[in-house]
């Protein structure tokens, strides 16, 4: 008679009820990123203030239509450095992107929530944006692998890379407007 | 006394039918509770209309938890320049409209000039008063880990880390550490009316859960999770198993005794 009751008990108690795993993991930190892409660190950031054709611009980048009003960066130089969270399936996925000449000269995950998908953080996927510019069309230069499993993750990345490349661009121009001038 | 099944070829055989009854009652303990709620929930499903499950709502702390739509902690919220700032699972609402997803644990939310300032321990988002992003800022751009936040006297934002305290410019790019004869006025969370708290509430899990669809995934198991149905699926074929057996394991003689009983 007690077998049965124990059986049905054992079962219950292992029975995975509720499955959560959405944990945050921090690769690299910010700050450890921007002091790595430049000799020292700037003392302060650029703003970018992402306001009328800059706006409609980078909606068709990400494809919607929240996103921040205003994008902080370092810059020396010709280098900028931009810290960029996107969403990929559900949490946001925080990248630290390099660019110098208008190229991607780094794309590094910082930080990882997602439960699945991880994988975007391996060298082996990340330096294939290395050198890749935005062509006329505001689309990438080169095409980007995906990974299987982790499709969303590496959507994510591609609009990264594109919204940092067309930031740096805007930028550049409205640092050589004055000199124009 | 001669057996009366011995030439019978319906009746089945002695040897074969003790392990059969054995398997027989030992799978009908195990699947007794299954099937009871199997045969239950089925039969409320079947008067559906006319018991009027779809017009009942349930508001019930362990339902919601077993859908996942009760918050795992009661929300937070902050007061600042007649506008109510709440944290509810990760989600925030400003005056009970959600405004954003995902946003961490704040400690605090204060305002300057148009803007709302949100701390949590590693950012500062700073959100229009229409509840429109402006932006996050990173704990890279921050002199250090927030502990607190509010404004002093002069109506300076500060935000006070390990490092101490520090006060910024209007536009929050440039910090540098607080004189210790400022006065600070830190951001603390306080009770929000109970309207707000209900309005949160009701965004975060609906309207509550309908006792159909409790009744429903009952039967069908899902309520026990994405494991639940094969629980359900083991119930019913333990059900069609005990109807099997208890046939096989049916004696030919039940009839021909209860013509005995009636004749006596």
């Amino acid at each position: 008679m007690y077998l049965p009751i124990t059986l049905l008990l054992s079962l219950l108690l292992f029975f995975p009820f509720h499955l959560r795993a959405n944990e945050q993991t921090e690769y690299l930190s910010t700050d450890t990123y921007i002091s790595a892409a430049f000799v020292q660190k700037p003392a302060t950031p650029g703003i970018l203030w992402a306001t009328g054709d800059i706006r409609t611009d980078i909606a068709t980048i990400l494809r919607r239509k929240k996103f921040p009003l205003r994008y902080r960066y370092y810059r020396q130089g010709n280098r900028t450095v931009w810290i960029l969270n996107e969403i990929g399936k559900v949490m946001p996925i925080t990248t630290g992107v390099t660019i110098e000449d208008r190229k991607i000269i780094d794309l590094t995950v910082l930080i990882y929530r997602e439960s699945h998908g991880s994988e975007i953080r391996f060298p082996a996927y990340s330096n294939q944006f290395n050198n890749v510019e935005l062509t006329k069309k505001r689309r990438l230069s080169k095409p980007i692998n995906g990974i299987s499993g982790a499709t969303l993750s590496t959507n994510a990345m591609k609009k990264v890379s594109r919204l940092a490349l067309y930031l740096h661009k805007i930028v550049m121009e409205e640092d050589a407007q004055p000199a124009q001038k | 006394m001669p057996n009366p099944h011995k030439n019978n070829p319906m009746a089945f055989p002695k040897t074969r039918r003790q392990p059969l009854r054995k398997w027989h009652r030992w799978i009908g303990y195990i699947s007794f509770f299954f099937v009871l709620i199997l045969c239950i929930t089925g039969l409320i499903l079947n008067r559906t209309e006319s018991l009027g499950l779809n017009q009942i709502t349930l508001k019930n702390a362990f339902i919601s938890s077993l859908y996942g739509t009760s918050p795992n902690a009661p929300p937070v919220h902050y007061f600042s320049d007649g506008h109510w700032i709440s944290w509810l699972d990760s989600r925030l609402y400003l005056n009970g409209d959600f405004m954003e997803n995902n946003a961490p644990y704040p400690l605090g939310a204060t305002h300057l000039g148009d803007l709302i300032i949100i701390g949590a321990r590693d950012q500062l988002s700073l959100y229009l008063k229409d509840g429109s992003l402006v932006e996050t800022i990173n704990i890279s751009h921050l002199p250090g880990e927030i502990l607190a936040l509010g404004k002093t006297a002069q109506g300076k934002f500060y935000m006070e880390s390990k490092a101490g305290i520090f006060t910024s410019d209007a536009g929050l790019t440039a910090w540098s550490p607080a004189l210790e004869s400022l006065k600070f006025t830190p951001s603390l969370a306080r009770p929000a009316p109970q309207q707000l708290d209900e309005k949160i509430l009701l965004e975060f899990q609906g309207q509550g859960i309908s006792l159909y669809r409790l009744t429903l995934d009952l039967h069908s198991g899902h309520i026990m999770g994405p494991y639940g149905s094969y629980l359900m699926d083991f119930a019913a074929i333990c059900l069609i198993f005990l109807g099997i057996t208890g046939f096989m394991q049916r004696r030919p003689s039940d009839k021909g005794r209860q013509k005995k009983k009636t004749s006596r």
